[in-house]
């Protein structure tokens, strides 16, 4: 099993070196966890970023850390941003 | 010292005569300023019934109590009048240094009536008028017509600090999608009111300044501002995202959630998006990040395109301009998009419905609805020469821009297709598709401007979690967000800031009605700032009521309300207005059919 991780802007210094754009494939247990990923990775739990899972915006919090992670799926991890 | 309400310049250009006049203290309190302030005057001088490019139009340029204090991004003003792409109440926002420079030379805004029968400038300083002939100007660029101004002026540096805000070409031709551009990059872009000022034949205003602005209540004034600046520092836009990156920062985010509009808004997400996104706009081709007037986010840039067929220097594009350039044009090459933004810049533009119009005749076109011989062009999705092809037609009113310069719904119109304009009120519809985000759908089709994203971001909170994360798919609860960012917006709008201060956690009505009070000395409290804003709201409302429009035009394209989304996380979702609308109009205190009840007037101090 593994999941596509796509990290943003200043983010991707929590990504693996020699990474393209900050896109990574991370290999996974079946049972690992939105926060399991953040550890491996080594990303504060707390620190704020915006999440997108498989194309949907999640809210920060324990909703989203206790999300179990299938095959395939794509998350996506942004700095907090504005603009528009 | 100027300082708020003060005075207002009014000139008859069919006299060619003007006239300086103070501005009523109650009514700067009742509607603020600016956006506010601009509609009470429209409202109350013109028939909302009139030929928008008629001499019976105004054209009201407004700053706000707080434009040139100092406060956060206190750059911008107001550009009001009735617009001839809508039809409805234009009112549209421009920050850099014109606005400030206004103020300095003694006024706080220009009312434009009547029309000229020769082109000419408006030159203004330090409180003094002056209407000149302006022939040689005609025909010019925005740039050129700079330059050309610059060089009348004899004294050096009296030629650097004079600040201009003029029309291109496409504002001479009265194209419906003109701007005013101001300080040769900045743009009142939206809703053709460059147009209006084609119409009276004003080419340019000149103005300098050395007066200085003073605020009522200095000490409370500064306080104020120091609270909001602390908030600001602390929130996202002035972290790494907009001064590093720009607007643009959002291509990626908003493809990631499949809301990114991409060939006409028939997809939500675009294979090429990393490519316009603001990451490879600051590696590939800007020179430097640039804010207008007092403003520390900086969020402009300045870009060079150095070699090649799309060679050029300017300012942008901004997230709207390159989304909708690049994904719903269906290119991925940032060289032909600067280029048709600056294009839009020099021949006066708004590049938002420019772009979106572009992207509409791309359609029209391989469904064979546009003739070949007509196009001159391939108009294919992803043809770069097309993009660039079309907005310079646009810009000069040639071939077939002289129907795409009125933007997507005359042209999708004249092909009899208008299914294919994605506009509301006629106007185009800005980069984030509401189909995968719900609320926006619902701040689109009740913008009292038409197609617009500025006039209720909730992107804010749907996406970005800037004050609360909400679920973008869901309609529960969107009609309440919606009308809580419309109305903060009206608020800013007339206030003098530049919206992006909303974009800052925690940032709401208390600040503001704290940063006005200072400035204006009204002892107004936060329930008040509140009041009028939904005033001003109300106001634009009954403008556009007068002016022809129902419930019936509080709607989107077909294509939004119908056409499922066919990938990513928002697959298989339309965007359901119909769950919105009733509760938005209950909760805005109208009708069932979007006509506000007399109580709610009663209680605003407005008539219908
Ligand atoms: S945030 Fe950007 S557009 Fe707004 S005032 Fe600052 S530099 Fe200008």
């Amino acid at each position: 099993m593994e999941i596509e991780l796509k990290l943003f802007m200043m983010l991707k210094k929590y990504g693996p070196p020699h990474q393209i754009d900050g896109r990574s494939r991370m290999p996974i247990e079946p049972g690992t966890r939105f926060i399991d990923v953040l550890k491996k990775i080594g990303m504060p739990v707390e620190e704020d970023k915006i999440i997108v899972i498989n194309g949907i915006s999640h809210k920060q919090g324990d909703e989203v850390n206790a999300l179990e992670l299938k095959d395939g799926d794509i998350v996506a991890i942004f700095p907090p941003i504005a603009g528009g | 010292m100027n300082s708020w309400p003060g005075k207002l310049l009014r000139v008859d250009l069919t006299r060619g005569t003007w006239a300086v006049e103070d501005i009523d203290p109650q009514l700067a309190r009742d509607y603020i300023g600016g956006r506010g302030l601009g509609t009470k005057i429209l409202y109350d001088e013109v028939d909302p019934a009139v030929d928008p490019l008629g001499p019976d139009n105004k054209l009201i340029l407004l700053t706000g109590p707080l434009t040139a204090t100092g406060a956060p991004a206190s750059a911008r003003y107001m550009a009001i009048t009735k617009s001839p792409l809508t039809g409805a109440i234009a009112s549209s926002n421009s920050g850099g240094y014109f606005p400030a420079e206004l103020r300095y030379a003694g006024f706080n805004g220009i009312i434009l009536e009547g029309a000229s029968d020769k082109p000419v400038a408006l030159w203004i300083k330090d409180g003094e008028v002056e209407l000149k002939p302006a022939d040689d100007l005609w025909g010019k660029t925005s740039e050129e017509t700079e330059d050309a101004i610059r060089d009348q002026i004899e004294d050096d540096w009296e030629a650097k600090a004079t600040r201009i805000a003029c029309i291109g070409p496409a504002g001479e031709n009265m194209a419906r999608l003109a701007c005013i551009i101001n300080d040769t990059h900045r743009a009142a872009g939206r809703s053709g009111v460059g147009a209006v000022m084609g119409s009276k034949k004003l080419k340019a205003i000149v103005v300098r300044g050395t007066q200085g602005v003073q605020t009522a209540d200095f000490p409370e004034f500064k306080a104020a501002v120091k609270t909001a600046m602390q908030k600001l520092a602390s929130g996202p836009v002035t972290s790494q995202g907009l001064p590093t990156y720009g607007t643009a920062i959002l291509v990626n985010i908003i493809n990631e959630c499949g809301i990114l509009p991409t060939h006409n808004f028939q997809k939500g997400m675009f294979a090429g998006a990393s490519k316009i996104s603001g990451e490879s706009i600051a590696e590939n081709i800007m020179t430097r990040n640039k804010g207008c007037f007092a403003c520390s986010i900086a969020c402009a840039r300045m870009t060079v395109i150095e070699e090649g067929k799309y060679a050029g220097h300017g300012e942008g594009p901004e997230y709207e301009t390159v989304e909708l350039m690049g994904a719903d044009c269906g290119i991925d090459d940032l060289a032909p998009i600067a280029k048709a933004n600056y294009l839009c810049n020099f021949y006066g533009l708004d590049s938002i419905s420019a772009a979106c119009t572009v992207a509409t005749a791309m359609e029209l076109y391989e469904k064979g609805y546009i003739p070949r011989e007509d196009a001159g062009m391939d108009l294919s999705f992803g043809n770069p020469d097309a993009l660039v092809g079309l907005i310079e037609q646009m810009g000069k009113g040639e071939g077939l821009g002289k129907i795409a310069m009125h933007g997507s719904w005359f042209l999708a119109n004249h092909y009899g297709h208008t299914e294919l304009s994605m506009d509301v009120k006629k106007q185009e519809i800005p980069a984030y598709d509401p189909r995968g985000v719900q609320g926006m759908g619902l701040t689109y089709a009740t913008s009292n401007r038409g197609g617009c994203h500025v006039r209720g971001y909730t992107i804010a909170n749907e996406v970005l979690g800037v004050h609360e994360k909400l679920d973008p798919l869901v309609t529960e609860g969107k009609a309440a967000t919606v009308k809580v960012f419309q109305d903060l917006t009206a608020l800013v709008d007339s206030s003098g800031l530049c919206l992006f201060v909303t974009l800052t956690p925690g940032f709401g009505f208390d600040d503001m009605q704290a940063m006005i009070k200072g400035a204006t000395g009204f002892d107004y409290t936060v329930h008040e700032v509140i009041v009028a804003s939904e005033r001003i709201w109300n106001l634009e409302k009954l403008f556009n009521m007068k002016a022809g429009f129902t419930r019936a035009d509080d709607t989107l394209p077909k294509r939004l309300l119908e056409e499922p989304l066919t990938e990513g996380g928002p697959k298989g979702q339309v965007c359901r207005l119909h769950e919105m609308l009733p509760e938005y109009y209950e909760l805005r205190g109208w009708d069932e059919n979007g006509v506000p009840k007399p109580e709610l007037l009663e209680r605003l101090g407005l008539q219908a």
